[in-house]
């Protein structure tokens, strides 16, 4: 099979000299859901700019769904690989809800009943189906970014990329948009660039660690989680749950979520009966 | 990152980075009101000769000139523009086919818009590259400009790369949902119309956020101010003014009389 992005030994410099991406290899297969990880300024939003066209490569290549991206513009790609931007201010135009999500779609040629059909399940899978009537703007940050979601969702790529989906959400959106990636995974490849580890080690199937334009980590969230040194070098800070479990004498080192948790306590109990 | 055809300040080491704004903004006035008053476009152009020594010992000459060299479509098309629909025009100067006329008082007229525009541009450039916007602001405020209009003169030349980034953002943003912005003029042009939605609300947003900032941090408080960067006029600021002003007049008198 061939994965759906691959990228070769990719350099990238906004400036001359000033290297970004240091020689990335990365490819991502269908299916999965993968969680990039890292400080500011690491390079995850560059990185992921490339899969998509908005950036090329200063070396190496990028291939999607088997095509070197070269000569391909980011209107084309956009059916492949779909990049939501982390503030949604920066795309909402329109007035209506509805239209905003059509806008995608239309501009790749559906039109019609066609047309509804995708914008009325992207607005379903988002939960903002009832919404779609009323202007964006008048929506709150949280259902303004699912707007972004259902927009690009709506154009059916085979990618989707989340830039900080939850940046600045309640925890009422947290649990949302951690529904939302649930539902996306039956359907799609799912990117997100996220600083949540909790909801990283939820959701994620494979972890990437960045730092300083490498690839340090790439590898099962379970493993990520026990790499002390890594998290130190990359200043990230493992799920609460997984703190806490390494923190505890007896417990395994790499749980991930409460239950988990509450499995490895029962295990520790039965053992000292 | 800036664009090449809007400039901003560079720092550099040299003599006219360090004298006082002000002595610079009066150059630049001088310039621009010479390249009005001035005869024709031959004095006008012997005004441009000044912008090389300044430029050198100013270390941006190189910059100066870029943008210019970026608007020389401009230029031809002044010429082409002037030269056959001169409206005032009474002297041929030959006939061109598709009854066509080149006018003479028409390229003439063009010369005279051409290098004013030229020289205004020339020195506009070089007073903004070599002047930290902070000294402008603080210099004028020495010599009576109200805080408030200072303050606008700032944000308006920060606001320039800001709203570019912004505008790239956006259209990034807008290519991810397929919006093709390559193709012929129409379908250029309307491609950009769905980007100007989100520029106008971000900066209107920006504004009122940026106000209230202002305000929490006594921005309209009666009491005197001070200034962060602090500008003086040198004996040396004086001098060159005296000399600016007395070259300009003998400028004049020249072009006028000889």
């Amino acid at each position: 099979m061939t994965p759906i992005i691959s990228a070769k030994k990719i350099c990238f410099e906004y400036f001359k000299g000033i290297k970004v991406l240091k020689n990335i290899n990365f490819e991502i297969n269908k299916g999965e859901v993968v969680a990039i990880i890292g400080q500011n300024g690491s390079g995850k939003t560059t990185l992921v700019k490339h899969f998509n066209g908005l950036l090329s490569p200063t070396k190496g290549e990028i291939i999607v769904k088997g095509e070197p991206t070269l000569n391909k513009t980011v209107a084309q790609l956009s059916r492949i690989s779909g990049y939501v931007f982390q503030n949604p201010d920066d795309q909402i135009f329109n007035s209506v809800v509805e239209k905003e999500v059509a806008f995608g779609p239309s501009n790749i040629g559906l039109k019609g009943k066609e047309l509804k059909d995708r914008v009325n399940n992207a607005l379903n899978l988002v939960g903002l189906f009832e919404k779609r009537k009323m202007h964006p703007l008048d929506l709150d940050l949280n259902q303004k970014k699912l707007v972004a979601i259902a927009s690009m969702i709506a154009m059916k790529p085979d990618l989707l990329m989340l830039d900080e989906p939850t940046t600045g959400q309640d925890h009422a959106g947290l649990i949302r948009v951690e529904n939302l990636i649930n539902e996306l995974r039956k359907d799609y490849t799912v990117i997100i660039i996220s600083h949540d580890m909790n909801l990283v080690s939820r959701v994620a199937s494979r972890i990437v660690m960045m730092c300083e334009g490498e690839i340090l980590f790439d590898g099962e969230p379970k493993k990520a989680f026990t790499k002390n040194a890594l998290l130190k070098k990359t200043y990230l800070k493992p799920p609460v749950i997984t703190e806490l479990a390494q923190s505890l004498k007896g417990f395994k080192k790499d749980i991930l979520t409460v239950d988990e948790f509450m499995e490895d306590l029962m295990r520790i109990k039965k053992k000292k009966k | 990152m800036a664009s090449n055809i809007l400039l901003s300040y560079v720092h550099k080491d040299s003599y006219f980075h360090k004298i006082d704004p002000s002595t610079k903004l009066l150059i630049t006035v001088l310039v621009i009101l010479l390249t009005f008053i001035l005869k024709n476009y031959i004095h006008i152009m012997i005004l441009l000769l000044f912008i090389f020594p300044i430029g050198i010992k100013s270390k941006v000459l190189r910059m100066v000139f870029r943008p210019v060299s970026q608007l020389f479509l401009i230029f031809i098309l002044l010429f082409i523009i002037q030269g056959l629909f001169y409206p005032l025009a009474t002297d041929k100067l030959m006939d061109l086919p598709f009854g066509f006329t080149l006018w003479k008082d028409g390229l003439i007229n063009a010369a005279n818009v051409g290098s004013r525009l030229l020289v205004m541009m020339v020195f506009g450039f070089w007073f903004v590259l070599t002047t930290h916007p902070g000294d402008l602001v603080s210099s004028l405020r020495k010599i009576g400009l109200p805080n408030a209009l200072g303050y606008i003169m700032i944000t308006t030349l920060q606001m320039i790369p800001r709203i570019q980034s912004q505008m790239k953002t956006i259209i990034d943003a807008q290519k991810s949902r397929g919006l093709e912005t390559t193709g012929n003029l129409i379908k250029k042009f309307k491609s950009y119309l769905p980007l100007l939605g989100p520029l106008f609300m971000g900066s209107v947003q920006q504004a009122v956020e940026k106000s209230m900032a202002l305000e929490a941090r006594a921005f309209s408080s009666d009491c005197p101010k001070t200034n962060y960067r602090k500008t003086t006029i040198h004996l040396k600021d004086k001098i060159i003014m005296i000399c600016a002003v007395a070259l300009s007049i003998i400028g004049v008198i020249l072009s006028w009389t000889l």
